[in-house]
């Protein structure tokens, strides 16, 4: 008998089996939690769960946001800035991992031929998720809590700030789970199997957008809340601010509508979740998917299946395991898309290059390259690399096949990468002589950085488990290595940026006869790694 | 002999296609009943069925007297069902998983390790319990459901191809314990390809062909009265037939 037994079962729940559904819940959101990839075996974060590390992530985001508040000419703005954060973060929670939680489509198989119920199966699994995201909500809040107190020398400001990151924590959270649940109820379990992963694709690059766009958000920490204009003051943030509003900046109309308009959020959300569990949730979450048959018309012709054995091109087959990997594997597509577009965003938004400058600043390219560095790395990993067996037996090339992915990230994520960078040359507005040099430059040292890349992780397409892809201390490592790299070549186009055009072109022309030996290093370590992998164990790299 | 297991006109459609076809069967206590049919006969869906994961589109079906529709908590208190090619939890250790099963049919832990004891030696599964499950075998994940069916001590066992990735000692030690199930008055549904082993094992077989009962009997009648020389030859004939068998299921070896 425990103490939560007599809520459990005024929710209609039977505790017996809500107590063990918990347990369960509990562990698969600590042990699964995919926002947070890196999980090193060694050294710092040695035996920490996934969930620890998304809660260390959290903490950094709280003294982040605190040292905002500390440093914002209005706190109530600060407090607006550290409320956005948080929010996209919860709701990046919610969607890349606590969705899968919810609705586990593996689960039926395992646990629906034992006695449950399916409202006590949901309530333990909104629990078990409600208590993991209200931890992250504390430790995310309770910094800049303290901050908006002591700014405005006043413990009920504390207090009022920790109400509006409630409402706001509460909102986000329901309104993540509610937009589960629509889904459930309009596509059904199939059809959120099908759209989960371009929703979660598309949050995750939007969610990064937004954690990109601080230099926005600490522009508006930097503002006198008089200078905003009004029509800022209408979005939701600012309502959610609206309680520590008040007491900073005493008692006014707008204020306390803004208010009206939090407190009804978090009713119409928290009202629309209840009713859902009360009648809304017509499908049994335990029962198997059913059986799908694709439609004739999204059948792949005959005759293009067959392009890649007609063609007998390495190229052409590592194309069509891409657009598998892409098509059935969120994490792949949304990692694929965010490297040229993280990248674009970074050369375009977050280091424009300066007018007049003739060049942009050295962040930015060391970014460029960077990112390409780690470009080779995606195409190493899968959900499900088991699957390559019918690659592996077929007679193929493995080198030719494992080198093709060069073609795939020239393709795919160095040309959208070097047009964002050569864009921000024209918006520099330097001669042409020197853009074009300049051009010429990133072009060579795109280029060689891809190769390198390679090198550095030289493992076969998609023949790392995904998991252990990202949990070893090494790859922290060979990422560090990329950093290196892009950092000395970032230091080469400084100093041949001090020459103009000339000196530009020398770059470019260091860059290009690098990329003879890097290449002849790459094709060394690309075979070794194809001819010595084994399904199942991971290459060395 | 108490029947166990009871099914009238048992249906199962997916979108417009008829998976299960009206499939009425009794199966008393004490008997080993095997489920035999080409792939995409219905088997898997007929356990689907009796083990409460899909519902019905049609008919009805009783175990040990509860409905499956109406009682579906009480059938699967009666029941242990052993998937194929299920999907474990992976981050989940062999003893979380098994600990699960055991809270959810409210068994008392030292009764469930009592239980559990002589079937983890027998699958030689001791040293592996703590590890994650997505480190097993396909081998280990079977024996690991197979515990996990069998640790509440059902009185129905559903056993769907229980015999897939199992090394020969534990494949000897299940066909023994099938033995010894049926003789304490349990009811073992039995489906799989391996005609050789069922023959052995089951009392009685019923083969179902696109979703209909074309035959049921005990292997060795069917055998005699088809004047095929094995349950192979006949289950191929059958299968083969099943235009025939279907018009007049009345004609269906018995």
């Amino acid at each position: 008998m425990s103490v939560s037994d007599p809520l459990i079962r005024l929710l209609g729940a039977d505790p017996a089996v809500f107590h063990p559904l918990y347990r369960v819940q509990r562990l698969l959101l600590q042990r699964g939690v995919r926002v947070v990839q890196v999980r090193a075996r060694r050294g710092l974060f040695s035996g920490a769960s996934p969930y620890r590390l998304l809660c260390f992530y959290a903490v950094v985001y709280g003294v982040s946001a605190m040292a905002l508040l500390f440093t914002s000419k209005s706190t109530v703005l600060g407090a607006v800035v550290a409320l956005t954060l948080g929010s996209a973060f919860l709701l990046l929670v919610v969607v890349t991992d606590n969705f899968d939680v919810l609705v586990n489509p593996r689960e039926a198989l395992v646990l629906a031929a034992h006695p449950h119920d399916d409202r006590t199966f949901l309530l333990a699994k909104l629990a078990a998720i409600g208590r993991s995201l209200a931890v992250l909500a504390i430790l995310l809040f309770f910094l800049p809590g303290l901050a908006a107190g002591f700014m405005l020398r006043s413990p009920v400001a504390a207090l009022a700030f920790y109400f509006g990151a409630a409402a706001a924590s509460l909102s986000t959270v329901t309104f993540g789970l509610l937009f589960a649940a629509f889904l459930l109820k309009t596509g059904g379990r199939a059809g959120m199997e099908r759209m989960l992963p371009w929703i979660q694709g598309v949050f995750q690059i939007g969610y990064l957008v937004v954690v990109g766009g601080q230099r926005l958000l600490g522009t508006l920490a930097a503002t006198r809340p008089a200078e905003l204009g009004p029509l800022p003051w209408a979005l939701p943030p600012f309502w959610f601010a609206a309680p520590l509003e008040l007491v900073a900046d005493g008692p006014s109309a707008p204020a306390f509508a803004r208010l009206a308009l939090a407190l009804a959020t978090v009713g119409l959300l928290l009202g629309g979740a209840v009713r859902w569990l009360g009648s809304g949730l017509t499908e049994r979450l335990l029962e198997p998917m059913p059986r799908q048959t694709i439609p004739a018309a999204r059948r792949t012709p005959a005759r293009r299946r067959s392009l890649g054995a007609r063609r007998d091109s390495e190229w052409s087959r590592l194309f069509a395991l891409l657009r598998v990997q892409l098509r059935s594997d969120w994490r792949t597509r949304s990692e694929f898309l965010i490297i040229p577009l993280m990248g674009a965003f970074f050369l375009l938004f977050w280091f424009p290059a300066t007018p007049g400058s003739g060049k942009g600043p050295l962040m930015s390219f060391f970014f460029y390259g960077w990112f390409l560095v780690l470009s080779a790395d995606v195409l190493t990993r899968s959900s499900r690399p088991e699957s390559l067996w019918w690659i592996l037996s077929s007679p193929i090339d493995r080198t030719r096949f494992s080198l093709a992915s060069l073609s795939m990230v020239r393709a795919f994520q160095l040309a959208p990468l070097f047009v964002a960078a050569v864009l921000a040359q024209i918006r520099t507005g330097s001669p042409w002589p020197l853009l074009l040099a300049t051009t010429a430059e990133l072009l060579a040292l795109g280029d060689l950085l891809v190769l390198l890349g390679k090198g550095i992780f030289p493992d076969f397409p998609f023949s790392r488990p995904r998991a252990e892809g990202g949990a070893s201390g090494a790859r922290t490592a060979l990422t560090l290595v990329g950093a290196t790299v892009s950092g000395l070549f970032t230091g080469v186009i400084f100093v041949c940026s001090l020459w103009g055009a000339a000196g530009a072109l020398a770059g470019a022309a260091v860059f290009f006869l690098l990329r003879f030996p890097a290449a002849f290093w790459v094709r060394r370590r690309a075979a070794a790694a194809a001819e010595s992998l084994e399904l199942g164990v991971p290459a060395a790299a | 002999m108490e029947t166990l297991i009871e099914l009238q006109n048992l249906a199962r459609s997916y979108g417009g296609r008829l998976a299960v076809r009206g499939l009425s069967l009794d199966i008393p206590a004490g008997e080993v009943f095997g489920l035999l049919g080409p792939n995409g006969a219905g088997k898997s869906t007929t356990m689907k069925m009796l083990a409460t994961l899909l519902r019905p589109s049609g008919g009805t079906a009783r175990i040990a007297g509860h409905d499956l529709l109406t009682e579906p908590n009480e059938v699967r208190r009666i029941i242990g069902y052993v998937p194929e090619g299920a999907d474990l939890y992976e981050v989940l250790s062999g003893e979380e998983f098994l600990d699960l099963v055991r809270d959810l049919h409210q068994v008392p832990a030292d009764e469930a390790a009592r239980r559990r004891a002589p079937l983890v030696d027998a699958f030689s599964l001791g040293n592996d319990l703590g590890r994650a499950m997505g480190e097993y075998s396909k081998g280990m994940k079977q024996k690991l459901l197979l515990i996990a069916a069998l640790q509440h001590d059902p009185r129905v066992l559903l056993l769907d191809e229980p015999l897939d990735g199992l090394d020969v000692p534990a494949q000897e030690f299940l066909k023994d314990l099938i033995e010894e199930r049926a003789a304490q008055g349990g009811a073992i549904v039995y489906s799989s390809h391996i005609l050789e082993v069922v023959e052995k094992v089951c009392h009685r077989v019923a083969i179902i062909h696109q979703g209909s009962l074309v035959a049921l009997g005990a292997p060795r009648e069917m055998v005699e009265q088809s004047g095929e020389e094995s349950l192979v030859r006949l289950f191929l004939k059958i299968t083969a037939d099943s235009g025939a068998w279907q018009a007049s299921p009345a004609e269906a070896p018995r």
